[in-house]
Formats: structure tokens, C-alpha cells, sequence
């Protein structure tokens, strides 16, 4: 963590807020679906809410959309209070997961429709339409209707039908969600594109994970209607503040312990597989006594031989092997019962590892990560 | 899928040997249940309706003639009909869509608890009995009845407006009559209508009044002219409503039809007019069928299917033509901001919204309660029909269990509608398995001949039957009476178990078949109680339609075998007294515990759906 972190706190600060979202809340009937959730959008910035179904995430899209309005909080647009303006007030972009492109209107009617609400004259519309078709490579699907577009095409529509009126913002509601996995990796890159050439905020929502970090400047993650963690992908993978965050994204290592020693910012901890070194910024976190989760993330251990002597080593034996082209991925069970999951890169020369072999594992100091336990009463 | 998917520019002698090939497929074989439902409906439906309208062209010694054409064109009082009649169905239809209209958007728009429940009280008018409804406004409208009593009330004593024995006693009764059916069919195009697309007008700055007219209200239209064709072929054939709450100034054609026969016993002349009927049906689906492209069908409710260039110019005529609504909604919501703008720190008040509902609990009212005013008045103490009762007292009631003619009506009705249930669920369903399950020689072909007894007017249907069964001595017969109709709810129950069929998951079938079961053994421990629901709901939808059926019974009855509607009706074109009152708070007992039978089934099959 660091660098990133600070680049973006640097430039959230000296950017205009596009976006503020401040203690908003939202309950339907017994069900909380957003809770005092607080967030801003700097100018230009690409931020993603990723969560599980059922996290909130939608319903917060929503309320900045001007489609369910909120029971506490308030929402500014570009600097003005804009809580319970009406959708068509707002000044935003959505792009739906279907699309929502209107299916007895033609691509040209689609893209014009925002420009008519505006009472556009006909010629800056004509020339406008034709700009963003341009801008997504497809200007020569004006005269048809959506439904003779392919899913990619339709997509693509879509965020020319955003892109004509130039929102203050632009929201996604999981665009991608609809497409195969060949399409949506380019449709990524298509989206990163129009977000970096042109410099549009983007409110994004998924619940893809990859699709967030691959996306995103900054991650919200969201969990039971409240903001997790709000971070950049890669502190978010690498530093995350819970339990939570920390299984959500990527594959991860979660071992119970409990500290034993702190000295020399570095924690011991120790669980029923061994012993845990790890390296911390800061000791006061935790007291000795206290239980922790040790998180290690599978890339981060090696095999390494028995003989030798390292600060975080466990050996086991090898339950099963998944080869996966460039990586293998090792499943260990220690002699406690502790499985252990590695993922290792491969190559032609790598020895092949069997099942039932014994390796010891490894890894370095400054690859664990302690967490606090989650409260029982939380699933 | 052979026959039909082939496009039609296919050379002849493809698509024929394809046919000779569907015809012989070994499938073809397997689909025989459906060769027993074929054949009754051949028999009972095709060939007596053919017989009739060739009866038209026939002069008395064989000859092939065309006097019952040139007389129905020559003498002014059947034109006159047939204007009147047009324009009665116009007007129904008119008042149906636009009143059903935004009841449909309503429903479709609600939470799925809600919708259920309004859809049930919708409903109520299609499972009371029709008479029973036609007789409670003929209390509610007639003369010293509540409705001239409020309107005396509102607009002084010498106020001169008649709401009954006239045009509007007749729109009353019939939009009444039809409107849950246009609403229905609305409400289900709607449903297909995806609510994120009205959504992405309002975030790219269309207010609700430009949304609706520029997105919802053109993507609407399929599902508004599919419940405009079925109001206005279904009212073609009424002959209730005029006769017993109109004048002989709205004598309709139907009405025309029954006098002929039943009067003066013109088999010929009824011919000629039942074909004139069939044919304006036939001529309005078929130009339904080419504007809109899908008859009837609630499904491709989002653009039509095809893009031919009729359809494109009128689409850009409607876009233009939307346009001043919109802008008219939007210089109105111009207005209304001006006056009171809208506030970014507290929500607005939803006030279309309680308009919405208003006018949506009035329809509903409009629509279930009228029956109701039955039961106050079978209880009065006074010798005549008055609302509110004088007094109460079983009197009445004594009347209808006292009498045999009401006790045997009662019974018989129960008995037919029994059986006509069973003999309808067994063939509907049959045929619905092959038409879902097999591949068929033309199968669009087959499922339009089940579904044409909806389309012919009834009254054509049972005069045809009148005349084949008087050949056969089927008349005065509870094998007649079964018969008659079966043929009208066999429509009904294909539909409903065609549909939940399409939804069932074949791959159950299969699993069972992995599993070690017989094909018997799949039908009856998997296939049939998965489908119980469906088939019980359609069994039900056919006793009612036959327990409430009047048309067919009105020739088929006779003597001793008179079913209760039939009873009814005579009584009711006499004298209404008050122990129809009492009949017909029997029936709409008997019908409610049918409706709740069914919401109960229903009720407890979803719990296995989730």
C-alpha cells in the first residue's frame, strides 16, 4: 500500500466532487438495503461498488439515479443538493444492464432521444448523434433497431446514448452482466477507453470482481447496505481491512491465531498449523492475547525444502493439484488439518508436485496481513 | 416445427414433400391422443357450423340460391341491425380499452401481492354469472332503482335521464361485461414492457408525461389492439345485454339470429346472418393480423416481429402523432413547476399517483361490486324487486327450494357443468400435450381450429348445434347440453394447460426416465401432479363457463332438461321478481366457492415453487 493510496487522495482533493454522497440510508419495510453509507466521486474518476447480491449496491445506484429516493442523507450532484430532484432533473447517465435501449426506436432515435428532452435544434442533433457513433466504431448502424444489433453493438449504444449529452456523471449498473466472456473482456477495454479518453466520471456497479480491479480507480465494497472498504483495487487486494474484504477478492489464506509476542514491528501469532510471522506497520493494532485472522494470499508461498529455516514455514501433504496453464494451484493439509492453498506459476520445467506428496510451504514476513476475527453473530 | 419454420418463398415441392414427410413421421404416430379431441370438435363444431352456413345457399328444392342474401341486403331492418350493432361494438370496445387502460398499467406496474389480489376482484364479473350480472343492473338502473334515485338526487326531480331500456343501459351492462377481458389481455402485453426503459427516459431528462407517451404508450400498443379485437368480436355476438337492458332500438344481430329460429324457425335466413357474422369476425383478426403482425398474442408486446414498410410508415405517423401528447403533458408539467418547483430537499408528492389509484378502485368497483346488490334484495319482505329491501325474510328463498322448476334447473346445471368439466379437461388436455409436446403436421393450422370456438360468435355455435341435434334427437339431452358445451370451454382449457405445458420442464420427465420410470409411470407420478394446478384451474374455468352458459341451452333445453340459466332467462324476458334474486345469490355462491377452490390450489402448489 502507499503510493497508490496517496496519488489518489492527492487528486480526489484537488478535483471537483461530482458526487457526494453523505449518510445516505434506505429501508424497505424490515430489510435495510443501504445503510448510512457516505461517498465521493471525484471528477474523472472511475469508481466501482462491488458486492455480493443483496449488498446494497443497486439500491445506492438508484438513489443517486433519482429512481428510489432515499429515507435519510443527502445526495449532491456537481456541487448542488440534489436528494429528491427528480431523475430528469439530475443531469446523469445510465447504462442498464439490458441496455434499456428503446426497442421501437432506431440506434439514431436512441441516441437522440437525450438530446430531444433538451430541445436540441435537428442539425446540432444530427451532427452530435453522428459524433458518438463515431466515437463507439459504429456509424453505420444509425437506421436500424437495436434488436438487429448484436449484444456488443447494443452495448456499445448504450454508451453512445450516455455519451451524447455528456452527464455530469455516468452510471453502470453491471453493463456487462448480459455478455459472454470473450466480449466482455473487450468491452472492458472499450469502456476504460471512452472513461481515460474522455474523462468521464463513471459510477460503476458489479458484482465481478475482476471487472471491478481491472476497471476501477478507486473499489466501494459494499456489504449488508454499508461501505466496507472504500480503496483503490490494489489496497483493497492487498491491504484489506476485514475478513470480509479480504475472502471477497482474489483467493485467500485465512488462518486463526492468536498473538503471542510483538516486538520490532513484528506480530507472532500462533495457531494450531505453527507458528505466523508477520510484519506491521504499526504494533498497537492488536495486544498479545488477542485472536487474529492471518490473512496469505496463495501467490504469495512457495515450496520451499523441509531443511530449511524461514520464519513462516508449515509442511503438509498434498491433497490435490489443479493445473491451470500458467499457474497450478496446490491444496495442503497440514498435520492439525489446516488446509493451505498455493498457487504456484508454472512452466515446462517445473517438477511435477503429486498428490499425497509432503512439501513445506513459505512465505514472507511482509506478505501476511492480520486481521480481526469477525463477530460471530455475522454470517 | 418442420412445416411452419420453413420461410415462405420455399419452392412448392420442398415445402410439400415436407408436409407428405410430417404426415408420415414417425411422431405423427405418437400425437394420436390428439385425433379424439379433433374429431369431437369435427363433428360437434366444424361440420354442424358448415352445414349451417351452406344451409344459406340452398333453396328449399337443393338448388344452389342466394335469396336469404339479397333479402337480409334488400329489407332496410337488417342493415339498420348490423349498424346498430357496429356500432354498439365500437363503443364498447372504445370504453373498455380506454377505461381498462390505466387499470392494466396499474396492475402491471404493482408488486406481484397486489396485482394478484386486484386481478382476483377483476375477475369477479368473468366467474359471476353473466345473467346474474345483466339482472343486478337491471335492479341497479331500473327506474326507482339507486342509480335514478342519485341522479334525481344530484340533478333535481325534473331532471330527464334515463339509464336503462336504452343505449346507455346497454353500455353499461356490456362494457361491464368485457372490460376485465381488456384488461387482462393489456395488463399481460404490459408486463413484457421493461419498466428500466421507462427508467433510462427519466435519467436522460424525459419527464413522466414524456416517458410515457414517447417510450411506454407506443410499446403498449400491441397488447391495446389485440384487447380491442378480442372486446369487439366477443361484443359482435351479444344478445343478453340488449335484450334486457335496451330497447328495440339497440336490437343487435345475435338478437335477430334467436328470432328466427326460436319465432319463425328460418333456418336459412339465420344461415345467411350467422355467415355475415363469422365473416366481419373473420375480416377483423385477419386485418388485425396484418397491421399489427401477432393476433392475440400478449408476448411480443417490445416491437413487432417483422418491419414491413406499412408497419414503418405508420410507426413514424404514430411518433409524430405522440408527439403533441407528450408536449402537451410537458408544457402541463411545465406549468405545474412554475407554480410549485420541485424541491432537491424533500420528496414531491406523488399526486398522479393517488389519481392513478382513485380511478383504479373506481374501475374495480365499477366491476365487481354491481352483483352483490343480488343479495340485499333476495331477503326482502315485500312481494316486488326494491333496493333497499323492504323488511327481511326467507320468503323468497322458500320460493326457489319449494319450487322443482328452480330445485331441477339447480341440479341439472350442477350435473352438466360437472361433466362437461370432465369431458373438456380430458380433451383439452390431451390435445393441449400433443400441440405442445409433438412435432405436428401443421400445428398453427390444428391450434386455430381449437381455439375458433372462441372466435365464432356462440350464437352461431348454437344455432349450428340446434339443428344437428334436432337431426340427431339430441335435443332436451344432458348429452346434448354436455356437448354443447364442451365445445365452448374446450378453447379455454387448452390455452391454460398449453401454457403452464410450455413452462414445465421436460428435463423432469427425463430425470424420472434416467431414474428407472416408465413412460406411464413418468405421466402419472410426475408429469400430471406437477401440472395438477394448471389442469385443475381449467377444469374449474370449464365448469363455470358451463354452469353460466345460456346461448346453447336456450335451444338444446327442453321440458324437464332446463338448465338454470336457461330458467333464468325465461323468467327475466317475463317479469324479474325476487326469487331470482334468491337464485342468484345461489349461483354467485356456487361460483365463489369455485373461485376460492382455485386461488386455494393455486396457493398451495406455490409453495413447492420456491
Amino acid at each position: 500500500m502507499g503510493l497508490d493510496e496517496r496519488a489518489a487522495d492527492v487528486a480526489a482533493v484537488q478535483k471537483v466532487r461530482k458526487l457526494d454522497i453523505r449518510a445516505v440510508g434506505k429501508r424497505y419495510r424490515s430489510v435495510i438495503a443501504v445503510d448510512d453509507v457516505s461517498l465521493e466521486v471525484a471528477d474523472g474518476e472511475f469508481l466501482t461498488l462491488l458486492g455480493p447480491s443483496g449488498s446494497g449496491k443497486t439500491t445506492l445506484l438508484s438513489i443517486v439515479a433519482g429512481l428510489v429516493l432515499p429515507d435519510s442523507g443527502e445526495v449532491h450532484i456537481d456541487g448542488r443538493l440534489a436528494t429528491y430532484m427528480p431523475a430528469h432533473k439530475r443531469d446523469i447517465g445510465m447504462v442498464f444492464q439490458n441496455y434499456a435501449l428503446f426497442p421501437h426506436l432506431s440506434v439514431f432515435e436512441n441516441i437522440a432521444f437525450p438530446l430531444r428532452m433538451r430541445k436540441h435544434r435537428e442539425a446540432h442533433i444530427r451532427d452530435e448523434v453522428a459524433r458518438v457513433l463515431g466515437i463507439v466504431e459504429l456509424p453505420h448502424v444509425a437506421d436500424r433497431l437495436p434488436r438487429q444489433l448484436s449484444g456488443g453493438q447494443q452495448q456499445r449504444i448504450a454508451l453512445a446514448r450516455c455519451m451524447v449529452y455528456q452527464p455530469s456523471i455516468t452510471i453502470m449498473d453491471e453493463p456487462l452482466g448480459a455478455l459472454d466472456k470473450g466480449l466482455r473482456d473487450t468491452m472492458q477495454l472499450e469502456i476504460k477507453r471512452l472513461h481515460q479518453q474522455y474523462g468521464i466520471t463513471v459510477l460503476y456497479v458489479t458484482h465481478d470482481q475482476e471487472e471491478a480491479l481491472a476497471l476501477s480507480d478507486r473499489i466501494c465494497l459494499m456489504r449488508d447496505g454499508r461501505a466496507e472498504q472504500i480503496a483503490p483495487p490494489s489496497e483493497l487486494y492487498f491491504a484489506p481491512r476485514s475478513v470480509f474484504a479480504a475472502s471477497f477478492i482474489g483467493d485467500s489464506n485465512l488462518l486463526d491465531g492468536r498473538v503471542v509476542s510483538a516486538a520490532e514491528g513484528k506480530l507472532v501469532v500462533d495457531g494450531s498449523y505453527g507458528r505466523i510471522v508477520a510484519e506491521v506497520e504499526e504494533t498497537g493494532a492488536f495486544d498479545i492475547g488477542d485472536e487474529v485472522v492471518a490473512l496469505v494470499r496463495p501467490e504469495s508461498i512457495r515450496l520451499c525444502g523441509s531443511a530449511e529455516n524461514r520464519e513462516n514455514m508449515v509442511s503438509g501433504v498434498v491433497d490435490s493439484v489443479l493445473f491451470a496453464g500458467g499457474v497450478m494451484n496446490l491444496f495442503v493439509r497440514t498435520n492439525d488439518g489446516t488446509g493451505f492453498q498455493a498457487k504456484l506459476l508454472t512452466s515446462r520445467t517445473t517438477g511435477a508436485v503429486e498428490r499425497g506428496a509432503r512439501v513445506s510451504l513459505s512465505w514472507d514476513i511482509r506478505d501476511v496481513r492480520l486481521l480481526a476475527p469477525e463477530a460471530s453473530d455475522d454470517k | 416445427m418442420t412445416s411452419e419454420s420453413l420461410p415462405d418463398i420455399a419452392p412448392l415441392h420442398r415445402r410439400l414433400s415436407g408436409a407428405w414427410r410430417a404426415l408420415f413421421a414417425p411422431d405423427w404416430k405418437r400425437s394420436w391422443p390428439i385425433l379424439v379431441p379433433l374429431l369431437f370438435l369435427g363433428i360437434f363444431f366444424v361440420y354442424p357450423v358448415a352445414d349451417l352456413l351452406l344451409l344459406s345457399f340452398r333453396a328449399p328444392d337443393g338448388a344452389l340460391s342466394l335469396d336469404q342474401y339479397a333479402k337480409v341486403a334488400t329489407t332496410p331492418v337488417y342493415s339498420q341491425v348490423f349498424f346498430i350493432t357496429f356500432k354498439i361494438a365500437i363503443m364498447v370496445t372504445v370504453l373498455c380499452v380506454a377505461f381498462g387502460y390505466p387499470v392494466a398499467y396499474f396492475l402491471a406496474n404493482t408488486t406481484p401481492k397486489i396485482r394478484g389480489r386486484l386481478i382476483l376482484l377483476v375477475l369477479v364479473p368473468f366467474w359471476t354469472s353473466f345473467l346474474v350480472r345483466t339482472f343486478s343492473w337491471m335492479i341497479i338502473l331500473s327506474y326507482n332503482g339507486p342509480a335514478h334515485s342519485a341522479v334525481r338526487f344530484l340533478l333535481g326531480d325534473e331532471a330527464k335521464v334515463k339509464l336503462i331500456y336504452n343505449m346507455t343501459g346497454v353500455m353499461i351492462g356490456t362494457t361491464q361485461a368485457l372490460m376485465p377481458l381488456a384488461i387482462l389481455v393489456m395488463t399481460g402485453a404490459m408486463q413484457n414492457i421493461d419498466r428500466n426503459l421507462v427508467d433510462a427516459a427519466a435519467t436522460m431528462g424525459a419527464r413522466r408525461g414524456q416517458a410515457f407517451w414517447r417510450i411506454y404508450f407506443p410499446l403498449s400498443m400491441p397488447g391495446v389492439a389485440a384487447a380491442a379485437l378480442l372486446t369487439f368480436v366477443t361484443s359482435l355476438g351479444f344478445f343478453i345485454t340488449p335484450a334486457l337492458l335496451g330497447s328495440p332500438g339497440e336490437t343487435m344481430i345475435a338478437q335477430i339470429i334467436l328470432t328466427q329460429i326460436q319465432e319463425l324457425l328460418n333456418w336459412r335466413l339465420a344461415g345467411a346472418l350467422s355467415l355475415i357474422l363469422l365473416i366481419i369476425a373473420l375480416v377483423v383478426f385477419a386485418v388485425q393480423d396484418r397491421l399489427i403482425g401477432s393476433t392475440g398474442s400478449t408476448q411480443s408486446a417490445t416491437a413487432t416481429e417483422d418491419i414491413t414498410a406499412l408497419s414503418r410508415f405508420l410507426g413514424r405517423i404514430g411518433q409524430a402523432t405522440l408527439a403533441v401528447p407528450g408536449w402537451l403533458t410537458d408544457k402541463v408539467a411545465d406549468l405545474i413547476e412554475q407554480i410549485r418547483p420541485p424541491r432537491a430537499d424533500r420528496p414531491v408528492r406523488p399526486v398522479m399517483q393517488w389519481v392513478l389509484r382513485g380511478f383504479v378502485t373506481l374501475v374495480v368497483l365499477f366491476l365487481a361490486s354491481p352483483a352483490l346488490v343480488v343479495i340485499p334484495v333476495s331477503f326482502t319482505a315485500g312481494n316486488f324487486i326494491a333496493l333497499p329491501p323492504e323488511g327481511f325474510s326467507l320468503r323468497w328463498y322458500e320460493t326457489y327450494l319449494g319450487s322443482t322448476l328452480w330445485t331441477q334447473a339447480t341440479v341439472l346445471s350442477l350435473v352438466i357443468a360437472m361433466l362437461a368439466g370432465i369431458l373438456t379437461t380430458v380433451l383439452g388436455t390431451a390435445a393441449a400435450f400433443v400441440l405442445v409436446r409433438r412435432q405436428l403436421f401443421a400445428k398453427r393450422l390444428v391450434l386455430a381450429l381449437f381455439l375458433s370456438p372462441l372466435i365464432v360468435p356462440r350464437m352461431v355455435t348454437a344455432v349450428a348445434l340446434f339443428y344437428l341435434f334436432a337431426k340427431i334427437g339430441l335435443i332436451g339431452t344432458i348429452t346434448g347440453l354436455v356437448i354443447g358445451h364442451t365445445i365452448l370451454a374446450l378453447p379455454y382449457v387448452v390455452v391454460t394447460v398449453m401454457s403452464v405445458l410450455k413452462s414445465y420442464d421436460v428435463r423432469l420427465d427425463q430425470a424420472a426416465a434416467t431414474l428407472g420410470a416408465s413412460p406411464l409411470r413418468v405421466l402419472s407420478q410426475v408429469t400430471l401432479p406437477l401440472l395438477k394446478v394448471g389442469i385443475i384451474s381449467a377444469f374449474l374455468f370449464a365448469f363455470v363457463t358451463s354452469f353460466d352458459e345460456l346461448t346453447i341451452a336456450l335451444f338444446t333445453s327442453a321440458g324437464t332438461v332446463t338448465t338454470l340459466p336457461k330458467a333464468m332467462w325465461s323468467d327475466l324476458i317475463l317479469q324479474a321478481n325476487p326469487t331470482l334474486a334468491a337464485v342468484s345469490t345461489v349461483i354467485l355462491i356456487i361460483a365463489t366457492v369455485a373461485v376460492l377452490c382455485s386461488e386455494a390450489v393455486q396457493r398451495r402448489a406455490r409453495r413447492y415453487s420456491k
